[in-house]
């Protein structure tokens, strides 16, 4: 498995029953509201949703994750790099980092 | 065909940098009737007729504001008031984008991209135009949109034209401009706005005008950055503030950090905040409170455990983690996560469920791990950034 900050992507064998998600522009996996930087692909990775809420990636040609500035049409490498680009793997299931807040669990925000 | 830039004209290319950085970052008061005049030529250029009304205002955000309701006001008194910035600023742009690409190889373009417009684009669109636009957007959706909706107008700060931040694409123009490929010349009306005021907004019958910023405070790597005061500031008190290009509340900047406890830090529901906190606290007296306060429980390669008791409530825990990817001087940032007490692994899906596993043992890798729903023995990484 791999880390870019708050993601990690599991490399798993196969995608159980996910529906492939309509992007248009880059697949953005985690976004921060306050940074404007966000970590995924420019293109050539799906990514699709199971029933359950869980969020995979597609990534056949192997294409590395990369963090930077997201745009409607790309993820900019960002004047000074917060993380570096990252081999992912083919096929994962996405997991965004969560902090504990008092008997709930929030998504780790930036 | 241009195959190579005139000797004159390369010769000037750190200059013509220069001056389009120093457009995008000026804080010069506006010089409104050359602002003005330039508006003027951007219609003509456009065949739109040229506003009858002039409105100035102070900054960006006020400007979101005014120019929805000068559009508004221009509806009612003349039909008119849609945005105009597609037609006066995008499809002049995009035309003499396609008329001198076809007269400039590949590798001129490309030379004057890289000395010339890459920095000024770094510097004044991602640092700082798009802080602004983020800034406003926010404001404008948080203060004003939600009450309206969208009886002013369907985009919340509607379409501007960037002014002094357009200088990037601007300034690449000028080196062709100067090399004598007369498309260019269509952007005359542009770049004197662009040299003279800060943000616009183009409308049919009128148009809004902003001032340029008073103040920009910038570190070494010309990210905004203040620790006292805003770091971008306008003649009307809007602004920003920021931490080394991050963006924050006033308090984070203005409140004394002494007074912060952990607890305060760590109510923080936004981590790159709560970095920025600890970053302003200063390493010394963060180590310091964490001395007298928290218990420190155990460390590893994952991070440092700490554990904070809390009279009647459960303990907070929490560990300190370093950014995988260094910082340009080689220090790392530094970030806090707050994990369950018996760090079981935490999960949340896009429905709201939560899941907690079962308890771990008190270890920096289990507490890293459970903030990804896994447990230590689970969590095995193969590269990180």
């Amino acid at each position: 498995m791999i880390r870019q900050g708050d993601v990690l992507i599991v490399p798993v064998a196969e995608i159980p029953g996910a529906v492939r998600r309509e992007t248009k522009g880059p697949a953005v996996v985690a976004f921060g509201e306050v940074t404007g930087h966000g970590h995924g692909w420019d293109d050539g990775v799906a990514l699709l949703d199971a029933p359950d809420g869980t969020v995979y990636v597609e990534n056949p040609m192997g294409l590395p994750l990369v963090h930077g500035h997201v745009t409607a049409s790309a993820i900019e490498t960002l004047p000074v790099v917060e993380h570096a680009p990252i081999p992912a793997p083919r096929l994962g299931e996405v997991r965004l980092q969560v902090e504990y807040a008092e008997q709930d669990v929030r998504q780790v925000m930036d | 065909m241009l195959d190579k830039l005139p000797g004159d004209v390369a010769a000037q290319l750190p200059t013509i940098r220069d001056e389009w950085l120093a457009v995008g970052l000026s804080t010069e008061p506006a010089n409104r009737a050359a602002a003005v005049a330039g508006v003027m030529v951007t219609y003509d250029t456009a065949s739109i007729p040229r506003p009858r009304f002039v409105v100035w205002l102070d900054s960006p955000y006020a400007g979101a504001v005014g120019q929805a309701y000068l559009a508004a006001i221009l509806r009612g008194y003349s039909g008119m008031g849609e945005q105009v910035g597609d037609q006066v600023e995008v499809q002049v742009r995009d035309q003499v984008w396609a008329q001198v690409r076809d007269q400039v190889w590949d590798q001129v373009w490309h030379q004057v991209r890289a000395q010339v417009v890459d920095q000024v684009r770094a510097q004044v669109e991602a640092q700082v135009r798009e802080q602004v636009r983020a800034q406003v957007g926010d404001q404008v959706w948080a203060q004003v949109w939600h009450q309206v909706g969208e009886k002013l107008h369907a985009r919340p700060i509607g379409n501007p034209a960037w002014g002094q931040h357009d200088s990037g694409w601007l300034g690449f123009y000028d080196v062709f401009r100067r090399c004598g490929i007369p498309a260019c010349k269509r952007l005359d009306g542009l770049a004197a706005v662009a040299r003279n005021a800060g943000w616009w907004w183009p409308l049919a019958g009128g148009v809004v005008l902003t001032d340029r910023p008073y103040r920009i405070a910038r570190d070494d790597q010309h990210r905004l950055h203040s620790a006292d005061g805003m770091a971008l500031e306008y003649r009307d008190g809007w602004g920003i503030y920021a931490w080394h290009g991050l963006r924050v509340p006033a308090e984070i900047i203005t409140a004394n950090p002494d007074a912060w406890s952990i607890e305060t830090i760590m109510d923080c529901e936004n981590q790159e905040h709560r970095r920025a906190m600890i970053e302003r606290m200063g390493a010394e007296r963060w180590a310091a409170k964490l001395r007298a306060h928290a218990t420190p429980v155990q460390r590893d390669d994952a991070g440092a455990l700490y554990r904070l008791d809390r009279a009647g409530r459960d303990p907070l825990v929490f560990v300190l983690v370093d950014n995988a990817t260094p910082n340009p001087d080689g220090s790392r940032k530094q970030y806090a996560l707050r994990c369950h007490h018996e760090l079981r692994p935490m999960r949340r899906f896009k429905d709201g469920r939560v899941t907690f596993g079962d308890p771990q043992e008190e270890r920096a890798i289990n507490a890293v791990a459970s903030t990804f729903g896994l447990r230590g023995t689970e969590y095995l990484l193969t590269a990180q950034s």
